[in-house]
């Protein structure tokens, strides 16, 4: 054996542990940069079913949620049971954002299978949700009291991710 | 009950390949490889078909029809919604895999104990792949309660030219693990002679020129349908492609030398490790999620893990082997620098230098950040200026070394052959520096060199034309004047591209290049799936005869939420005239961007006379 011919293993080697640390590091930097940032500054007009603009002081003082959803996005409309869920159970109010979205229709949604949302924001040009760095509809945030986000969710939200990764964060 | 047979059988296909990984070393033989090897392919091809069944009766019960289709979806876009996913791009990756291996099995003329070890390893890459999908992406997953209709394909993935290029292009990466595994083969068996390099030399032509057609293809397609007007943008997933190419490309060449002069054997059998090594390479970038790309697909940290494993195993395994067995093989003949095996050597030098720049590009920002808490992106600029001076000297050695001589070469006799193509590329070069309002030095330079590749193949044509030619000699020059052909096309473009952006409202126009392109109106109508706003174009040339008119779309898919532009073309013979529209403004006006594209053309028709070359050049040598 030359010394020589062990240069490409050596090289390969290296790109492979490269390739694992870089994998391993992005296996705990999974979550976005916006958490353990305050929730940015918003003033959305009112949506379905709310009287009053829909803003940061409406998240003030208490745990809450703040969900991204849309009558055009299928997914949300499977997570809406969920959402349903929670607001029976009571530990958390669902804020929502409803994303370039057509108010009638939504309320016809709401009407039929009912309404999850202590109150909704209309975002028609999508102002706030590229400030929350939101890539696509579903997406769930959990708001502290003094307004930062704690915890992203991308998808449809489901009892056990609320079970045991939302809930845990919430401290009475 | 069809998803649970395409579950099945997938299954037992894993388990045949897993026992041929041992067969071959068995005492008695009563199974011909070729018909375990047939087998393994009837069986992925049945999951295959049962995953194509359950996309056309769109049976959404199975998870990953759910996920991409749609009952709304055009029958064409759901067969190729079959492969537009991961899961599914994985299974046909598979096919793919098991048909090579049983055509190899079929057709090879190699001596058993080679054509053993071949097999052998060809399984295990086999049980790797299918081992991937039954145990991290199982196509045939299930949901319950059954959903009403699917959530869609990407709309961006709704055009053929993407359809079409997946498949191509694995049927490039996938023939590459035939050269690792007469690779190995070589090292194990510490034997590598003419025999191995021709029959290796057929399969890698093959691969070669899928891989050069689907990345043509791939390229075809972002450039009409990414709306950015660009035919390579130096994406990760991009730069996964091109690097196996170019290192495909140096062993095409170095298997030449190998074949006709056996020198070389050391560096071939290393580049055939390496050429499968980063197939697999892009294979991982792509799916692993550490590299963010436009390409944003089906990116799983558990995914990118087991490859990671597969990919250390299958090639730290065999470079082990090269460490330790390279040095028996021996070459049979020396050369003298200045000949075609030392023209061919340079050659390959700087194909593999080209692909260590793209290399270093791709996973710099990886290695910034292991290293620091930084990020870095590295974007066209880098590669422009590294890539396109290294890659230059190319076109030169492209013209010469076809017309050198085997072992040595007289320089005196040389220049004699290469003064037509001398005086056709000055030609050219002084032509381009001297053309009003358009001087480039770098076009004059590039285009220069082009005309030098082209003529001086045309010539070695004319030199021969009392001698009847090889066919793989026609090989050979159709790929080369097809690299001179996409040179000439990407330095036109790139120099001399234009656009323009403006907000146009009705019978407003903007001027480009020699044309005036008028926004006459603009429609609003619904398909089946999406919603469209498109535009009415009037594109008249400077003497103010109309010359086409065009309907750029925007499209809005209800079911993603998202848009997609389609963008209208103009093709004139060699150059496209190309316009995009973009959102509105309040004011009813419409943001368009209109590109000129001289020469455009010549970048597929150069891809395309690449990959035919290569294909006629595996056409059997009269005896």
């Amino acid at each position: 054996m030359k010394a020589f011919f062990l240069t490409p293993l050596v090289i390969f080697l290296f790109v492979v542990f490269l390739f694992m640390a870089k994998m391993l590091e992005t296996d705990n930097k999974k979550d976005s940069p916006i958490i353990g940032k305050e929730m940015p500054e918003f003033d959305l007009p009112a949506g379905v079913a709310t009287d009053s603009s829909f803003n940061n002081n409406d998240l003030m003082g208490k745990y809450t949620l703040v969900n991204v959803f849309a009558s055009w996005c299928i997914p949300c409309k499977i997570e809406h049971e969920q959402l349903l869920k929670i607001k029976e159970d009571g530990k958390l109010p669902v804020y929502g954002i409803n994303w370039k979205d057509d108010k009638q229709i939504v309320e016809k949604w709401f009407e039929q299978k009912g309404n999850p949302f202590t109150k909704v924001g209309e975002d028609k040009e999508g102002k706030v949700i590229v400030k929350l760095g939101v890539t696509g509809a579903p997406e769930t945030f959990l708001i502290s009291p003094e307004g930062k986000i704690l915890y992203r969710y991308a998808g449809v939200l489901n009892e056990s991710i609320y079970n045991n990764e939302i809930l845990p964060l919430v401290k009475d | 009950m069809i998803p649970a047979i395409g579950s099945f059988v997938l299954i037992i296909a894993l388990g045949i390949s897993f026992v041929q990984i041992f067969t071959p070393f068995c005492k008695n033989k009563e199974i011909d490889a070729k018909y375990i090897s047939l087998s393994v392919f009837l069986l992925v091809a049945a999951s295959f078909g049962c995953l194509l069944y359950s996309y056309v009766t769109s049976d959404f019960s199975v998870m990953n029809v759910y996920k991409n289709s749609h009952t709304h979806k055009p029958l064409i876009y759901k067969i190729t919604g079959t492969w537009g996913n991961h899961e599914g791009s994985m299974l046909l990756l598979c096919l793919i895999l098991a048909a090579y291996s049983f055509f190899f099995a079929l057709l090879n003329k190699l001596e058993t104990k080679m054509k053993d070890i071949i097999i052998s390893v060809q399984s295990a890459v086999n049980v790797g792949f299918l081992a991937f999908i039954y145990f991290t992406s199982n196509p045939f997953e299930r949901i319950l309660p059954k959903p009403q209709n699917g959530v869609g394909l990407n709309p961006l993935l709704q055009d053929i030219g993407l359809a079409m290029h997946p498949p191509v292009l694995y049927l490039g990466y996938i023939g590459f693990s035939l050269g690792l595994s007469y690779s190995v083969a070589a090292l194990i068996s510490g034997k590598a002679d003419r025999g191995w390099a021709t029959s290796l030399k057929k399969w890698t032509l093959f691969s070669w020129s899928c891989l050069t057609l689907g990345i043509g293809l791939g390229s075809w397609w972002a450039y009409r349908e990414l709306g950015w007007g660009g035919f390579w943008f130096w994406d990760p997933v991009e730069n996964a492609s091109l690097m196996p190419w170019l290192v495909a490309t140096a062993l095409l060449h170095s298997l030449i030398v190998h074949e006709k002069r056996e020198s070389l054997k050391v560096w071939t059998v290393l580049l055939g490790i390496f050429t499968f090594a980063l197939s697999l390479v892009g294979i991982f970038l792509v799916r692993s999620g550490v590299l963010t790309s436009v390409h944003s697909f089906a990116s799983d940290p558990q995914r990118g893990t087991y490859i990671l494993i597969f990919l250390g195993l299958v090639v730290g395994i065999s470079l082990t082997l090269f460490a330790m067995k390279a040095h028996k093989l021996k070459p049979k003949n020396k050369f003298a620098p200045f000949s075609k095996e030392g023209g061919i050597l340079i050659n390959n030098l700087i194909l593999v230098v080209l692909c260590l720049t793209v290399f270093l590009g791709t996973i710099y920002p990886i290695i910034v950040e292991v290293f620091s808490e930084n990020s870095v992106a590295v974007g066209a600029p880098y590669f422009n200026s590294v890539f396109n001076p290294i890659a230059l000297p190319l076109l030169i050695l492209a013209g010469i070394v076809p017309i050198l001589k085997w072992k040595k070469d007289d320089a005196q006799k040389v220049k004699a052959k290469l003064l037509v193509p001398l005086i056709c590329a000055l030609f050219i070069f002084g032509l381009v520096l001297f053309v009003p309002d358009k001087q480039s030095f770098i076009a004059a330079i590039s285009l220069g060199f082009s005309t030098w590749l082209i003529s001086s193949m045309l010539y070695s044509l004319y030199e021969r034309r009392k001698s009847s030619i090889p066919i793989p000699f026609w090989g050979m020059v159709i790929s080369h004047i097809g690299l001179g052909v996409l040179a000439a096309g990407i330095t036109v473009v790139s120099i001399w591209g234009q656009e323009q952006e403006k907000i146009l409202h009705a019978n407003e126009s903007i001027k480009i290049a020699h044309y005036d392109v008028k926004l006459v109106d603009m429609y609003i109508a619904a398909e089946d799936d999406y919603m469209m706003r498109f535009g009415n174009f009037e594109v008249t040339d400077y003497t103010g005869r109309r010359v086409a008119s065009l309907q750029p779309e925007v499209r809005y898919y209800p079911v993603q939420g998202s848009n997609t532009t389609e963008s209208d073309i103009y093709y004139s013979l060699l150059s496209n005239l190309y316009i995009a529209m973009g959102d509105s403004n309040d004011k009813g006006g419409f943001v368009v961007r209109v590109y000129h594209k001289p020469w455009v053309n010549l970048i597929w028709l150069g891809c395309v006379l690449m990959a035919s070359g290569g294909f006629i050049a595996m056409i059997k040598r009269k005896k």
